[in-house]
């Protein structure tokens, strides 16, 4: 299979993209905001309790970041070794009580920890900006950290409307083919479907007819009947279970 | 471009973390911060691939408060937790869910659709020899090519 040479998008996902704006991104949810000033422990509960793995962070009015659950989780093991090398981590059998401790000894925002594993940066779009832009802004690096989301901010509220991430994109991309496809082979079986009823009917239409003028019979629904013209049309009014119980009787 | 194959597209193969299953859960949280990655593969002894782990676990650790499930080895961490997380119930509770080098995209963006996972191990026959990420298939989907610095995610 040939490769794709730079900078061309393989023909398909062009069609698919052609004129769409972000705004038409179907994989939407509540967008989930926290305050910088949040604790950590908060921060974590928030994060499991929407069963997400980012959280977007706005401190004193302004969007400073995410804070992902691989923040989170660097910061606590980091932590957790610390105590470990002083032997007390044995002794918290909680977050909770890890992270009270923390705060004991040097209390810690959530802010602190937004993007510190460098990986998850912060590169808001407007409502309206090019799909394929924001898709491409994921699939590629940017100043060599990757962009696992893009946050959608309306200029005029300063608010995150959307947020557009790699695993929305993926089912994104996955769902609008796959609908296509199945548009494409429904259209298809139907034609097929015609074809063959409209066949396979005139066909029968046609044995029927040939039938009842060349060997005085008739095919009545499932029934071969045969005999007079009389005993045909006698044959029609009679109720069904009873031409089933008692056969015509020939000519 | 669906119907390509991750070898032929050069995504079959790269070098992979893995954390061994008898190791602490801590090791696994400092590796994944150490290569800024959010998943490791969770292999035997033998190198033979069991599962994976992913920061996303920790979420259930939060959920019932035990923090002392790091305290345990990777193995018994990520069983706990994917036993016991009704929050995924309505999606993948497969220990591992894997590709092979001839796999076609289509076939593997629809896994990954259909599991909300972020990363599919690939493995050629019994052997781990790769990772396939979101990023690496939106960059195969949307470029066309393969991502210049590939990573280990």
């Amino acid at each position: 299979m040939s490769k794709v040479e730079e900078g061309s998008t393989p023909s398909g996902i062009d069609a698919l993209l052609e004129d769409a704006s972000v705004d038409d991104f179907p994989f939407t949810r509540s967008v989930v905001t926290l305050d910088g000033a949040t604790n950590l422990e908060d921060a974590f509960r928030v994060l499991a309790k929407n069963s997400i793995s980012s959280v977007p962070i706005k401190h004193e009015g302004t969007w400073v970041g995410f804070v992902d659950i691989s923040d989170l989780v660097q910061h606590v093991a980091e932590l957790y070794r610390t105590l470990q090398a002083a032997e007390t981590a044995r002794n918290f059998t909680s977050l909770k009580a890890l992270l009270t401790e923390e705060s004991r000894l040097m209390p810690k925002p959530v802010e602190s920890c937004v993007n510190i594993s460098k990986n998850n940066p912060f590169l808001p779009v407007a409502p309206g900006s090019s799909l394929k832009d924001v898709l491409l802004r994921l699939a590629k690096r940017q100043d060599g950290a990757q962009v696992h989301r893009v946050p959608v901010v309306d200029p005029k509220t300063g608010e995150i409307t959307k947020i557009v991430s790699q695993s929305t994109a993926i089912r994104f991309l996955y769902t609008v083919r796959r609908t296509v496809w199945v548009w494409v082979w429904m259209w298809v079986w139907v034609w097929v479907w015609v074809g063959v009823t409209g066949v396979t009917g005139g066909l029968g239409w046609a044995h029927a007819w040939w039938t009842s003028h060349t060997t005085d019979s008739l095919t009545c629904g499932v029934f071969h009947v045969t005999g007079s013209t009389s005993t045909r049309w006698a044959a029609w009014q009679t109720p069904h279970w009873s031409r089933w119980a008692s056969p015509a009787s020939p000519s | 471009m669906a119907d390509a194959t991750l070898e032929s597209l050069g995504l079959a193969r790269k070098p992979v973390v893995t954390v061994k299953a008898t190791d602490p859960c801590l090791k696994a949280f400092d590796l994944m911060s150490k290569h800024k990655l959010s998943g490791l593969a969770v292999t035997t002894a033998s190198g033979g691939v069991l599962c994976s782990i992913s920061a996303a676990d920790v979420r259930f650790m939060v959920n019932i408060d035990k923090f002392d499930l790091v305290g345990m080895d990777v193995i018994s961490f990520v069983s706990t937790c994917r036993q016991m997380d009704s929050t995924r119930m309505d999606k993948t509770m497969a220990p591992m869910v894997a590709v092979s080098p001839t796999t076609t995209i289509r076939n593997v963006v629809g896994k990954l659709a259909a599991t909300h996972l972020h990363r599919l191990y690939v493995v050629d026959k019994t052997d781990l020899c790769g990772v396939v990420s979101l990023k690496d298939l939106l960059y195969a989907l949307l470029v066309g090519t393969k991502p210049a610095a590939a990573t280990a995610e």
